[in-house]
């Protein structure tokens, strides 16, 4: 695996400082350490250290069938205003090469753009349920992470380990997303996600765990995110190859005439 | 031609980015009288070049080597009763008096090797506008299996998404402002009157995308005396995209503004997918120059399989579901079918991602309906086909 490739040093300092400000209030607002931090302010921090305003990178996505049969696609992953706004472009293998995805309003808005036809075509939200060219992720796995305070209600319980605390979100009624339930262990030492399990009718369908976490521009990142499915017993590996935070896009960066280009 | 293949390896060393695929299919086709076992290989060989971020030189060359039933004749989709009733009106017209071999052979068509310059396109990007000019891939509408705004293309329903041939054309696409374009297209021909041209508005409204457009073709138009004649016809419609109580919606339309010229298409449909990724739609096709069943003639097919009419018949239903198997497998089952005549096809099919760059597809057809139906005279019918990318 290629090393992920950190830029700006100096602005990561920044950043790492004002994280840890952030982190400093979150606990020192609170009478007992860490103990009895409310869901919502767990959930701010996690969001916040998660999430950077924007980033640019290259990513590697690997297929492992149950019949441990491997795929590795590549892509180019740009996101702004914290994952509200995602551009997808594939770059391998030759069969979706330029297959490209615009992801908008925390995955409300899906355009998909096809280079052998030249066509862009919007898709309704519902797609945000296909697999992503397969793989265990799905398209509404890439949203933006204001999903969690949108579509669900969230609480906390005990994790029964020393170092995450467990969030527990429920889907609200009407919101038309996939899990009914999601529970994220977050580690108590930066608020980063140590692994998400996703619910539905009650059975712990996916769990993505996120590992090899490194300090990027100030932000854990992790370098590795496994989404494990239990129920075909496959498993889909996302390696960041580069990434770059805190990027300024373009005007018409995230827009459908910027697919075809 | 020839000289694109001697140019190859100099554009290789202008950085050329050089892919594509190689395709083989086989069919096995059972129609009312003869069996047919056609086939193909096929090399598409694509090559791009950006000389900066605002230009982009592409096209593809396509190599299809044909093996098997080489000879298709028509008449065998075609119900005996219907073709025999052309081949009078052929020979009245005509004055002559042909054997049934000489009218078969007037019907049949042959499926000859090909090696074409697919697409050859410039792309340029403005900051005002994006400009395209060239043999180029266009694809309008928002339909799946029809595309009533697509005044340049056919789709077949077996396989509607498969690529379709370029076109000449220039292309300029305008944003206007969010979410907000125009485009126009122009297709030259032998004169200006016979060009047909192409411009739309698109916009997005909430969870919306919507298409206003305007077309000019030389086109064959019904008439009253004469049946079907060529005329200039404009145009009017729109389509749009987006979602309504969480189902996809779209829609089309392409009518004429000649209010003599009473034909136009419509296409409606919707798609879901279930929590499970069970994808499901459905589409609602109708064309009101298509033939009535009591209307129908031998001149309808002709139109239709010639591509100069979008449907044979009014009204007609898509249907599809698909679920990924496995990773790797993708199973799919569609039916269609003409709710005139009550016929339709059902088509199973499975892909399967054998390797990296190398899919594999099964399709299997059966048809339900009287013989004399424009499904229901298609039997059955298998197809196989590998592809692989490089």
């Amino acid at each position: 695996m290629k090393p992920i490739k950190i830029v700006k040093p100096i602005k990561n300092i920044i950043k790492s400082r004002q994280i840890l400000k952030i982190i400093i209030i979150t606990v020192f607002i609170h009478p007992i350490l860490g103990s009895d931090l409310s869901a919502s302010v767990i959930l701010d921090s996690m969001m916040m250290v998660m999430q950077p305003a924007s980033s640019k990178g290259k990513m590697e996505q690997e297929i492992i069938s149950s019949a441990n049969v491997k795929r590795i696609f590549t892509f180019e992953y740009f996101s702004e205003n914290k994952g509200e706004n995602i551009l997808i472009r594939y770059t391998e293998p030759r069969k979706v090469k330029n297959n490209a995805f615009l992801i908008k309003n925390n995955g409300d808005d899906i355009w998909v753009y096809f280079p052998r036809t030249r066509r862009v075509r919007k898709l309704a939200s519902h797609a945000k349920k296909q697999k992503a060219q397969g793989s265990d992720f799905s398209y509404e796995d890439f949203s933006g992470s204001e999903n969690w305070e949108t579509d669900y209600n969230v609480s906390r319980s005990e994790s029964g380990e020393r170092e995450t605390y467990l969030l527990i979100f429920t889907r609200k009624e009407n919101v038309d997303v996939s899990y009914e339930r999601q529970k994220i262990y977050v580690d108590k030492r930066n608020y980063y996600p140590q692994r998400i399990e996703y619910f539905q009718d009650n059975e712990n369908v996916k769990t993505l765990t996120f590992s090899d976490v490194v300090e990027l521009q100030g932000y854990p990142t992790a370098q590795t995110m496994t989404m494990t499915n239990h129920i075909e017993e496959s498993q889909t590996q996302m390696r960041i190859l580069d990434m770059e935070y805190n990027v300024q896009f373009d005007g018409g960066f995230f827009t459908e005439r910027n697919l075809k280009k | 031609m020839i000289w694109v293949i001697f140019l190859l390896p100099a554009l290789t060393f202008a950085q050329l980015d050089i892919f594509g695929y190689y395709e083989s299919e086989n069919d096995y086709l059972q129609l009312q009288n003869a069996d047919y076992n056609p086939g193909y290989n096929k090399l598409r060989l694509d090559f791009l070049s950006r000389s900066s971020d605002h230009v982009m030189i592409a096209g593809n060359i396509n190599f299809q080597l044909r093996h098997g039933n080489r000879y298709f004749n028509f008449l065998e989709i075609i119900p005996f009763h219907i073709s025999d009733h052309g081949r009078e009106e052929f020979e009245q017209n005509n004055s002559v008096s042909l054997s049934d071999i000489m009218w078969g052979a007037i019907n049949t068509i042959y499926l000859a090797d090909t090696l074409f310059l697919d697409n050859i396109f410039l792309y340029s990007s403005f900051s005002k506008f994006d400009f395209t000019i060239g043999r180029q891939p266009l694809s309008l509408g928002t339909g799946y299996a029809w595309n009533p705004l697509d005044i340049f293309n056919r789709k077949e329903l077996m396989d509607p998404t498969y690529e379709q041939t370029g076109i000449n054309a220039i292309r300029l696409e305008i944003p206007l402002q969010d979410r907000t374009s125009m485009d126009a297209i122009m297709t030259p021909d032998s004169t200006w009157k016979k060009s047909a041209k192409m411009i739309q508005i698109n916009m997005g409204i909430g969870s919306f995308d919507i298409s206003l457009n305007g077309a000019y073709q030389h086109h064959l138009a019904p008439n009253t005396e004469i049946g079907y004649t060529y005329d200039q016809v404009y145009s009017a419609g729109g389509a749009f995209v987006g979602e309504l109580w969480e189902l996809g919606l779209w829609g089309e339309t392409l009518w004429p503004l000649d209010i003599d010229d009473n034909f136009g298409e419509v296409v409606l449909g919707t798609d879901y997918t279930l929590n499970n990724g069970l994808y499901l739609m459905c589409e609602y096709f109708h064309n009101s120059s298509g033939a009535q069943v009591d209307s129908l003639n031998f001149g309808h097919y002709i139109n239709y399989y010639s591509g100069v009419s979008h449907s044979l018949m009014q009204n007609y239903i898509f249907a599809m579901g698909m679920y990924n198997v496995t990773e790797f497998i993708v199973s799919s089952m569609a039916v269609f079918g003409n709710l005139d005549d009550n016929s339709y096809i059902l088509a199973p099919q499975i892909d399967w991602e054998a390797f990296e760059d190398v899919t594999v597809g099964a399709w299997v057809s059966q048809s339900i309906g009287d013989e004399d139906t424009e499904f229901g005279i298609q039997n059955r019918a298998v197809r196989f086909r590998i592809r692989a990318y490089f």
